[in-house]
C-alpha cells in the first residue's frame, strides 16, 4: 500500500515513465512519416498521465487490459522499450512476434494482454480475468482502460454490471479525452459525467484530474486496494486530453486550436517537472540525466528494432492454433 | 549524410497526396518537427513535420505535384553537403494502360457430355469420347460405353488390363529375338550349407533367390561378354559397366522385372533387403528409380511353384533370362555311387545375336561354379 | 475406442452430456460453466436441462449464472480462459451467438495469433440449432458463420456416444470449440424419435474420448457418399434404409462430427469409393458449409466423380413459424431422396 504523499524517488519514477511514453511516441511518429513503422498509429501524448498513475498503483502480477491507443499502457505496465518498438516494426523480436502490431501491444510476462480495438472489446474480456482472479483466491487485480465512447458500447454495460454483481478484482478505468475519433461526448451523451454510468449499477466511480499524474496515483491506489479487498469493482473517470489526432491521418479539424492549447498548458509532464523543482525532490541536472538516458533507451530501442529480423511466413498457420 | 524526407502515409485510402505548399524554402534551418509542408489527402489538409533536424538542402517535387507515399521528396542535412541526384527508382510506376479487352471467339471443339471420371477412364484405355456413343441421360457417355468401345463387352469374357497388353506387346518383341537355350544340373550341397550359415548369422531371410543373384553377378563380372546389350540403332552392342541383375517379380496379376544393383556387392543383409524392398515396389506398382536400371541378365524363379526346369522367354530388352526349378534331393553321382544329391536345374536363355553357345556355355558354367564352390561375399 | 458391449447403457444426448461435463469437472477444477438459468435452484438446469442436478456437486462457484448478458457471458469466458481456466460456456439458442460474435471472432478466435502464440483461449461454447417452430430468432443453424473462423473449431454432435465423446474432447482442446447441438435431438421429455429414429444410444461406462477432427460412417454403401449432421443426418439415414430395401442403390452416410477442422481423409476415401457426393445440412444453402466441402472434394476428388455434387440445404429464407412452411424450408426427406436419386442416375 502507497503511502499518501509519495517519496521523490518515487516521483521521479512516474516523472521517467511518462517521460518515456512521450518521447516515444514522438520517435515512433517520425519513424512512421519516413515509413519505417507500416500500418498507423494511435497515439498517446498527453494522456501518459493516466496509464502511468493507474499502472504504479499495480503489481506486475496484477493484469491490464487495452485499446486501440496502448502504446502508454504497454510502457507503463512494463512491456520493454525494445519489444515494443520491435513490435511496431513488425519484427519477429516484438512482444507479440511481429503478428499484433501497433493495437494489439501486450505481453503476458508483466500482465498486458494483448491490447483489444474493438471499442468496448475489453470490458467483457476483463471480468473473465476478475473471475479467474477470485476462483483461484490469488489477490490479483484486473484493469479496463477504456475511453469514453466504449461507455456507449453494450459490451461496457454488460462488463460492469457483471462484474458488480460478481464481486470481481476489477477496476474500470475511463479515459475521458472528450472525443471518440472526431465526435465530441457531448453529442453523444446527455449526461456530461461518465462516473454517473457507475451508480445504475450499484458501482461507485470517482472523477479524477486525468492531467496531474499523483491524483491518478491516489486514486488508483484506492481503487484497487478496494478491488484487491473484495470490493467489488470501481469505476474512474480520468479527465484527459489527446494532444495528437485519433490517428496520424486525422487533420484535426473538429476541435480548435485554442482547445488544444488550453490542454497543452495542462501538460501532465511540465505540471510533475515543475512540482519536482519547486519541492526540491529533484533538481534540472536530475531531469536531464532522465530525459538523457530515456533518449539512450530508445535509441537502443530502435536500433534493436531495425536490426532484428522480420517474422517467416512459413510460420503464420501454426500460429492460428494451439 | 543528407536525411531524405519522404511522402508520409497519411492517406486513409489513398498511395498518393498531393503537396498543397512548401512552408519553408531550400536553405533554411530545420528543428526536429516543425512543420515543413501541407499536403492534402484523400480525408484532409495535414502538415508534415520535419523527421530531422538541419538545413533543408534540396526540394525536388512542388507544390501541385501529385507524389506516391514513400517518395523521396527533399533533403534535410548539413549545409555544406549537395543534395543527391534524385534516381530514376523514385519515380512513382506508371499506370497500366487500361481499355476493353475484346471478347474471345467461341470455341469450336465440341464437348462431349461425360463426367471427369469418365473421361480419366477413356484417356487411360485409348477411347476417343466422340466416337462413343452415350447412353446415359441426355446421351452422356457412361463408363460402360466406354469399356465397350475399348472392344471388352462382357459377353465374351474378361476385359484384358492394360498391363496384361502392355505385358502382351513385350512378349510379341521377344518373340522377334532369335534366341536358344542350354541347362545345367547344379550340386547344391555347398549352397545348402552356406544358406544355413549365412542365416543363422546376420541374414535370416536369405534364400536360394539371392545366391542365384549373386552367382549371376559373379559370372557377369568373370563375364563380361555377357553383360551386353542388343541396340537395334547401328547396329550396337551395348556394354554395361555395373553388375545389376534383373529379378522376375509376379504380383497377382502382374509380371514385372526389377534390378538388384550389384548383388556381388552386397552383403547377404543388404542384398535380402533390396530384393525385399524392390519386390514390394514392383507389387505395388511403382517402381523405384534404384531398382530400375538396365541389366542384361535376369532371374526367374520358379522353383517355389513345384517346377523343375523351364525354358524362359528373353525379355527383349535383355540379353539373357536365368531359369530355376525347385532345389530337391535327386539322384545323382559322387564318387562312382547313386546317391541322393541336392539338386537345381537352371535353364539360360540368351539373344542369339549377342552370345554364340560357347560364350552362353561358358556363362553357365561360372554360375554354376558360384553356386558350387562359392563361399558368399 | 472402447468396445461396446450388448446391454451397455442407452443414454439420450442430454444424458450424455451432462455426464461429460461432471466428469471434466470432476477431473479438473479448472473448468467451469457460465450461462443463462444453469445452477438456479429449482430452475431449468440450463435451457434443455442438460445441467439438471449439477449444483448439488459442483456448487455455485463453479457453477456460474449470468444476467442476460451473451457479450458478458462470452467475454468472461474469453477472460477467464486466457487465465488457464476451461470454461464451458453456453448460449440458450444460438440465434444468440450473433450477440457475442465479436468477443468470439475478433477476441477469442484471434488472440493465439495476435500474441504471437503466447496466449491461447481453451473455451467451450456450447449452443443448440435447429428450427422447431419457434420462428425465424429461434430456428437457425448459424454453424457456417464459425466454421469460416480461422482461430475456432466447430464441432455438431448428433448422438449421444460422440456426444459425450466429443464434448470431453473439446474441454481439453486448448482453441476456442463451437459445440452445437440440435434442439430437437436432446432426447428429453420424450422426444425420443425424430424420423422415427431412436435418439439414444450405447454409452459406455469407463472413460472415453472422441477426437475433433474426425468424422464417422454411420452406414456403409458404395453408390454415393451422403455426408450430414444433426437431424438432417437421421433423415439421410431414413432415405438409405429405404432406398436399401428397394434396391439399387447402397448409401454411405457420414456424420463429419467436425466441420473445422474438416476430416477429409474420410470424406474424400469415400467419395473415391463412391464417385458420388451428396452434402445435407440444415444451416442455408448459400455459403454455407455444404459448399466448402463440395469446392474441396472439386479440387481434390474430381477425377474420381461421376456426377455433380448436390447440396441439400435450408432454403435461403429465415426459418418461417408455420409448420408447413417451417417443413418447405429444412431439407426434407423428399428433396434429400430427390438428390441422392438424381447423381445416382
Amino acid at each position: 500500500m502507497q503511502p499518501e504523499s509519495p517519496q521523490p524517488a518515487a516521483l521521479l519514477e512516474l516523472y521517467r515513465t511518462m517521460l518515456l511514453i512521450r518521447r516515444f511516441e514522438e520517435r515512433v511518429y517520425y519513424l512512421f512519416l519516413d515509413g519505417e513503422i507500416p500500418g498507423t498509429l494511435h497515439q498517446y501524448q498527453g494522456q501518459e498521465a493516466v496509464a502511468t498513475g493507474v499502472c504504479a498503483a499495480l503489481e506486475t502480477s496484477d493484469w491490464i487490459t487495452s485499446t486501440h491507443r496502448p502504446h502508454g499502457h504497454a510502457l507503463a505496465k512494463g512491456v520493454t522499450p525494445r519489444a515494443a518498438m520491435a513490435e511496431l516494426y513488425g519484427k519477429e523480436t516484438g512482444c507479440c512476434r511481429g503478428r499484433g502490431g501497433s493495437m494489439h501491444l501486450g505481453d503476458p510476462d508483466v500482465g498486458m494482454l494483448p491490447a483489444i480495438a474493438i471499442v468496448g472489446g475489453g470490458n467483457t474480456v476483463v471480468t473473465g480475468l476478475g473471475l479467474a482472479f477470485k476462483l483461484r483466491r490469488t489477490g490479483q487485480v484486473a484493469v479496463c482502460f477504456f475511453g469514453e465512447g466504449a461507455t456507449n458500447e453494450g459490451a461496457f454495460h454488460e462488463g460492469l454490471n457483471f462484474a458488480a454483481v460478481q464481486r470481481l478484482p476489477v477496476v474500470f478505468v475511463c479515459e475521458n479525452n472528450l472525443y471518440g475519433a472526431s465526435t465530441p461526448w457531448e453529442r453523444v451523451s446527455l449526461v456530461a459525467s461518465v462516473v454517473n454510468r457507475a451508480g445504475a449499477y450499484g458501482v461507485s466511480g470517482e472523477v479524477v484530474d486525468g492531467m496531474d499524474v499523483v491524483a491518478v496515483r491516489q486514486a488508483a491506489s484506492t481503487a484497487v486496494a478496494a478491488a484487491r479487498g473484495g470490493e467489488g469493482p470501481i469505476l474512474l473517470e480520468c479527465r484527459t486530453y489527446r494532444f495528437v489526432g485519433h490517428s496520424r491521418s486525422d487533420a484535426r479539424g473538429y476541435r480548435t486550436r485554442d482547445e488544444e492549447e488550453e490542454w497543452k498548458q495542462r501538460d501532465p509532464i511540465d505540471r510533475l517537472r515543475r512540482q519536482l523543482l519547486e519541492d526540491g525532490s529533484a533538481d534540472e541536472a536530475a531531469l536531464e540525466a532522465v530525459g538523457s538516458e530515456v533518449d539512450a533507451v530508445l535509441d537502443d530501442a530502435v536500433d534493436f528494432a531495425r536490426n532484428s529480423p522480420d517474422p517467416d511466413p512459413a510460420e503464420l498457420l501454426a500460429d492460428a492454433y494451439a | 549524410m543528407a536525411h531524405a524526407v519522404r511522402m508520409p502515409p497519411l492517406g486513409e485510402t489513398t498511395d498518393e497526396l498531393r503537396i498543397l505548399e512548401w512552408l519553408k524554402a531550400e536553405g533554411d534551418d530545420i528543428a526536429l518537427g516543425e512543420p515543413l509542408l501541407a499536403v492534402e489527402t484523400d480525408k484532409a489538409t495535414l502538415e508534415v513535420e520535419a523527421t530531422a533536424a538541419g538545413t533543408l538542402l534540396g526540394i525536388l517535387r512542388r507544390a501541385g505535384e501529385s507524389v506516391r507515399v514513400g517518395t523521396v521528396i527533399a533533403y534535410v542535412g548539413d549545409q555544406r553537403e549537395d543534395a543527391p541526384e534524385q534516381t530514376a527508382a523514385q519515380e512513382a510506376a506508371p499506370k497500366a494502360a487500361g481499355g476493353d479487352v475484346p471478347p474471345m471467339p467461341p470455341s469450336h471443339r465440341e464437348r462431349v457430355a461425360a463426367s471427369p471420371a469418365v473421361r480419366r477412364l477413356a484417356q487411360d484405355m485409348g477411347v476417343d469420347l466422340s466416337e462413343v456413343r452415350g447412353s446415359g441421360p441426355g446421351g452422356r457417355v457412361e463408363k460402360n460405353d466406354v469399356m465397350e468401345m475399348a472392344g471388352s463387352p462382357a459377353a465374351d469374357g474378361d476385359s484384358v488390363t492394360p498391363h496384361r497388353q502392355a505385358l502382351a506387346r513385350r512378349l510379341g518383341r521377344s518373340a522377334l529375338i532369335p534366341q536358344f537355350n542350354i541347362g545345367a544340373t547344379v550340386d547344391m550341397t555347398q549352397a545348402a550349407a552356406l544358406l544355413e550359415r549365412e542365416r543363422a548369422a546376420d541374414a535370416p531371410g536369405l534364400g536360394y533367390t539371392h545366391l542365384l543373384l549373386r552367382a549371376l553377378a559373379v559370372a557377369l563380372r568373370a563375364c563380361p561378354e555377357a553383360n551386353r546389350l542388343w541396340v537395334d540403332q547401328g547396329p550396337r552392342i551395348r556394354r554395361l559397366e555395373r553388375t545389376d541383375v534383373g529379378l522376375a517379380v509376379a504380383g497377382e496379376e502382374t509380371l514385372l522385372v526389377v534390378t538388384i544393383p550389384e548383388p556381388d556387392r552386397l552383403s547377404s543383409a543388404e542384398l535380402v533387403e533390396h530384393t525385399e524392398r524392390a519386390t514390394a515396389e514392383a507389387r505395388a506398382g511403382r517402381v523405384s528409380e534404384r531398382h530400375s536400371a538396365p541389366a542384361a541378365v535376369t532371374l526367374s524363379n520358379l522353383g517355389m511353384v513345384g517346377v523343375d526346369r523351364f525354358a524362359p522367354i528373353v525379355d527383349p530388352d535383355q540379353t539373357g533370362i536365368l531359369a530355376a526349378g525347385a532345389v530337391a534331393e535327386r539322384p545323382g553321382v559322387v564318387g562312382g555311387e547313386v546317391r541322393p544329391v541336392l539338386q537345381l536345374e537352371l535353364t539360360l536363355t540368351v539373344d542369339h545375336r549377342v552370345l554364340d553357345g560357347h560364350a552362353a556355355g561358358r556363362f553357365l558354367a561360372e554360375i554354376r561354379q558360384q553356386l558350387e564352390t562359392g563361399d558368399g561375399v | 475406442m472402447p468396445e461396446l458391449t450388448t446391454g451397455a447403457r442407452r443414454l439420450t444426448i442430454a444424458e450424455a452430456l451432462r455426464e461429460a461435463v461432471a466428469e471434466e469437472m470432476r477431473r479438473d477444477e479448472s473448468v467451469f460453466l457460465i450461462g443463462e438459468d444453469i445452477g438456479i435452484e429449482g430452475g431449468f438446469g440450463g435451457a434443455f436441462g442438460v445441467y439438471l442436478g449439477l449444483t448439488e456437486e459442483f456448487g455455485h462457484e463453479r457453477i456460474i449464472d449470468t444476467p442476460i448478458s451473451e457479450k458478458a457471458i462470452a467475454g468472461a469466458a474469453v477472460g477467464a480462459a486466457l487465465m488457464g481456466f476451461r470454461p464451458i460456456a453456453d448460449m440458450q439458442y444460438s440465434d444468440f451467438l450473433f450477440e457475442c460474435m465479436d468477443e468470439l471472432v475478433n477476441q477469442a478466435a484471434k488472440m493465439r495469433l495476435m500474441s504471437g502464440g503466447r496466449l491461447s483461449v481453451p473455451l467451450v461454447m456450447r449452443a443448440p440449432v435447429g428450427a422447431s417452430v419457434r420462428g425465424a430468432q429461434h430456428g437457425q443453424s448459424p454453424e457456417s458463420y464459425f466454421a469460416h473462423v480461422p482461430g475456432l473449431k466447430v464441432v455438431c454432435v448428433s448422438d449421444a456416444y460422440h456426444a459425450k465423446g466429443l464434448l470431453k474432447s473439446a474441454v481439453r482442446d486448448d482453441n476456442p470449440v463451437l459445440f452445437f447441438e440440435h434442439k430437437l435431438l436432446y432426447g428429453t421429455k420424450g422426444r425420443e424419435q425424430a424420423a422415427g429414429m431412436d435418439l439414444t444410444a450405447e454409452v459406455p461406462e469407463e472413460e472415453y474420448l472422441f477426437p475433433i477432427g474426425r468424422a464417422v460412417v454411420k452406414r456403409a454403401g458404395h453408390d454415393v457418399t451422403v455426408v450430414a449432421t444433426h437431424v438432417s443426418l437421421y433423415r439421410c439415414l431414413a432415405v438409405a434404409e429405404r432406398l436399401a430395401a428397394e434396391g439399387g442403390i447402397e448409401c454411405e452416410v457420414i456424420d463429419p462430427l467436425t466441420l473445422l477442422p474438416l476430416d477429409t481423409e474420410t470424406l474424400w476415401a469415400s467419395v473415391r469409393k463412391t464417385g458420388r457426393l451428396v452434402i445435407v445440412h440444415e444451416d442455408t444453402l448459400t455459403g454455407g458449409w455444404g459448399a466448402e466441402v463440395a469446392a474441396r472434394a472439386a479440387d481434390e476428388c474430381l477425377y474420381a466423380l461421376e456426377a455433380p455434387i448436390k447440396r441439400v440445404a435450408a432454403l435461403d429464407v429465415p426459418i418461417p413459424y408455420a409448420p408447413v412452411l417451417e417443413q418447405a424450408v429444412v431439407p426434407s426427406i423428399e428433396r434429400i431422396e430427390a438428390a441422392v436419386r438424381e447423381v445416382c442416375r
